[in-house]
């Protein structure tokens, strides 16, 4: 049978799923690289139990399907810019497929393991769902209290939001 | 083998983010339209949107002050109905949009349309406005006081026939409040009033419009000083001491504070460029000019008065392409190599080393004498005089060109094209040299300089994400490149072609351009201009690849963390040198966006 001759290493989930990952793609887990080495020449999973599976197969296919995108900056150069770039349409449709709660998991977990670009696409996705809503839209779509009182909503709406000189 | 991550798996709502994601999603809305609707969501978003909204603020005042900023290009769309080429026009930013008015082409138009772009939507909207409009106009001045957009003066093209019209001056004063969406001309109920006047330069002081300089005569520059009322509706000429700026236009004037205006630059006719700065003290009587002291002017814009400028918090921004020639970014031995290893050094950002190209080798550029701008735009010694007057130059620097008589005249062969340029001196290699370690200093102070100034306004989300990962990185490729040969042995299978990273790093080389001829932003320092000096900054010479070719009579503005560059004229050398006729071409229609390019150090 042919075996594949990329080294791996192998992650398992909260449910106890144990994943072979090809180094290539594991590089992308920026809290993994220290350890990357270690992993290698262990033949034992690394545990992470605050990431299930589902989030885990989503992020494998991601960054796989993401692999040859050029590298990021060496700085911190477009990490925060507030940008109207668009969100390729694959990016939108894999990573809203699943609901809004799949797409915080997988937020948290692009979090969690450092993966730069999943993280900035997946939180452009959530800036595309506020885009252009009125307060009340947002608060529907996802699910959030008002927790201002009428006077203080009134006082925010007043408020200069830039403070033009 | 077990890690432990602090955040926790099961997210079902947006609010069980940890409050630095939930903050890093709201650095991504448009602060112009999405930021104020978060902010009202609930009492946390808030918190976080205003958060966000004052380190964008800071984050692009620390940008502009080191000159990184990345440039975006929007073309008009082709399909809808497109904000025509111009230059000369005036623009000025209301509410969250870009307002454009006027300007004129290189052929016979001048305009009197008025555009709006939307920067929440990025497009462009054309208010079919009502009321008085204003004549079609250009090197106008629109100043924006309380609710409306000041409209003052200007000149437009003459009529094409009869032929050797005068081009036409104007004094008119138009307002248009985009509230109602509505231009009004408003009389001045005073006997004395500015006589028509173009090139001059207006800001707002309290309720009062001050009014500088400009010419009513085809290249002939004024010195003198008006004021326009906006609660009884008069106009003055204000009086100052002997001591005032010599006369001239195309200049750039900025309200410092209530007290104070600053004038900058200017053309006071044949020849006469200037690069001076005076200051106006209000709180003297009668008003006092004084001339501020420049400081660092190696790093100053080669020509501050077609290139209009724009103040952001106490900076003055200027776009232009860099004075100094800058290096052949081939010659340089892997420089991505090199940044990498500066950054773990030091952890301080140190830009590009530049070579200094010796003159002969600036010939590419220079080798067009015929087709530049007059005016001290090369180094030399007298290029910080506040005035440089060459005798036998024939070419009269005038924005304002009547197109009809430049086929027949050739005492004002005015066109830009068409002027000739001053043979320069060249620096001697010894002052190329010493004028190179200098700027290495300067360059190394102000990185050292801007890390620091750079951290309080540095995001709290996930501040060393990228600490140590590059060595972590290249000791791991390193062993990979072992595990793969070991394995590639095995298997007997040769492993084909050259690694990712070096792929990449040839894509990154191969993709710059020369920059001599590209714009760049420069960068005042007018933080003590109110104790009699100023300063510029270093440049960012880096390529950027969007950042257009040397262009004048732009308009620029300040939006929400960022800058807006719209239309101008382009000096084409090379096509013209080729006798391509690319006249329309060279007029542009295009806006750039200046943002932020370093977040975080």
């Amino acid at each position: 049978m042919y075996k594949k001759i990329v080294p791996q290493i192998k992650l398992e989930t909260y449910e106890k799923e144990v994943f072979e990952i090809d180094l290539d793609i594991a590089k992308k887990f920026g809290k993994l690289v220290p350890v990357l080495q270690e992993l290698l020449n262990d033949d034992k999973p690394l545990t992470i139990k605050t990431i299930n599976s589902g989030t885990l197969k989503k992020i494998i296919t991601w960054c796989t399907y993401h692999k040859d995108d050029p590298l990021p900056p060496e700085d911190d150069d477009n990490r925060m810019k507030h940008s109207t770039e668009e969100v390729s349409s694959w990016d939108d449709k894999f990573l809203q497929e699943d609901g809004q709660a799949a797409l915080f998991d997988l937020i948290s977990a692009a979090h969690t393991l450092d993966i730069d670009g999943l993280l900035d696409v997946a939180c452009k996705v959530v800036a595309t769902m506020i885009k252009g809503k009125a307060p009340e839209e947002i608060r529907k779509v996802f699910n959030i209290k008002n927790d201002f009182t009428q006077q203080e909503e009134d006082q925010v709406r007043k408020e200069n939001d830039w403070c033009e000189d | 083998m077990e890690m432990d991550f602090d955040t926790c798996s099961s997210n079902v709502n947006i609010d069980d983010l940890p409050e630095e994601i939930l903050e890093f999603i709201l650095s991504k809305v448009s602060p112009y339209r999405d930021v104020k609707s978060c902010m009202l969501v609930c009492r946390r978003w808030y918190r976080l949107a205003a958060g966000v909204t004052r380190q964008l603020r800071q984050t692009f005042q620390n940008c502009v002050y080191e000159s990184k900023v990345k440039w975006t290009k929007i073309a008009p769309e082709i399909d809808i109905i497109r904000v025509t080429e111009r230059y000369s026009h005036c623009a000025c930013y209301y509410d969250k949009s870009l307002y454009v008015f006027g300007g004129c082409t290189s052929m016979n138009t001048t305009f009197n349309d008025l555009w709006r772009f939307d920067l929440a939507r990025r497009e462009w909207i054309r208010p079919l406005a009502m009321g008085t409009y204003p004549s079609p106009k250009a090197c106008s001045s629109m100043v924006v006081y309380k609710d409306s957009l000041v409209l003052f003066g200007g000149w437009s093209h003459p009529t094409p026939y009869p032929l050797h019209q005068a081009a036409g001056f104007f004094y008119e004063l138009h307002m248009y409040k985009p509230e109602v969406n509505r231009w009004y001309l408003v009389t001045s109920i005073s006997r004395e009033h500015p006589p028509p006047t173009a090139g001059h330069s207006a800001s707002i002081v309290k309720d009062t419009m001050l009014l500088f300089g400009g010419s009513s005569v085809p290249g002939i520059g004024t010195n003198d000083l008006w004021r326009f009322d906006f609660i009884d509706l008069t106009w003055k000429k204000i009086v100052t001491e002997n001591k005032r700026p010599s006369p001239r236009f195309g200049q750039t004037q900025v309200t410092v504070d209530d007290q104070h205006i600053l004038v900058i630059g200017g053309c006071g006719g044949p020849n006469q460029i200037f690069n001076d700065m005076w200051l106006l003290s209000m709180d003297k009587d009668p008003w006092e000019w004084t001339e501020v002291k420049v400081n660092n002017t190696d790093c100053a814009a080669p020509q501050l008065w077609c290139h209009p400028a724009c103040k952001i918090g106490n900076m003055i921004t200027v776009l232009s392409k860099p004075t100094k020639s800058v290096s052949k970014p081939a010659s340089q031995p892997s420089p991505n190599l090199r940044q990498v290893e500066n950054i773990q050094q030091n952890r301080v950002w140190v830009p590009p080393v530049e070579r200094e190209i010796p003159p002969s080798d600036r010939g590419g550029e220079e080798a067009g004498p015929s087709h530049r701008m007059p005016g001290p735009s090369h180094y030399g010694d007298q290029r910080y005089n506040s005035s440089s007057t060459e005798s036998d130059e024939e070419s009269v620097p005038q924005f304002k060109r009547p197109s009809v008589v430049e086929n027949d005249s050739s005492r004002q062969p005015s066109q830009p094209g068409r002027s000739r340029l001053q043979p320069s001196e060249p620096d001697s290699k010894l002052g190329a040299v010493l004028n190179y370690v200098e700027q290495q200093k300067k360059l190394q102070l102000s990185a050292m300089e801007s890390t620091s100034s750079v951290r309080t306004g540095s995001p709290s989300v996930r501040p060393n994400a990228n600490s140590n990962r590059q060595k972590q990185l290249e000791a791991l490729r390193k062993m990979e490149e072992k595990l793969r040969e070991n394995m590639a042995q095995q298997t007997k299978q040769k492993q084909t072609g050259p690694s990712r990273n070096n792929e990449a790093q040839n894509a990154t080389s191969s993709r710059r351009r020369d920059p001599h001829s590209q714009m760049h932003l420069h960068v005042l320092d007018i933080a003590e201009v109110v104790q009699g000096h100023v300063t510029w900054r270093p440049i960012d010479e880096s390529f950027s690849i969007d950042a257009p070719d040397e262009t004048i009579f732009y308009s620029l503005s300040e939006g929400r963390g960022e800058l807006i560059m719209f239309g101008g004229i382009q000096r084409d050398i090379q096509s013209m040198q080729r006798g391509v006729d690319l006249k329309s071409h060279l007029v542009s229609n295009i806006l750039y966006i200046l943002s932020p390019l370093k977040t975080s150090i």
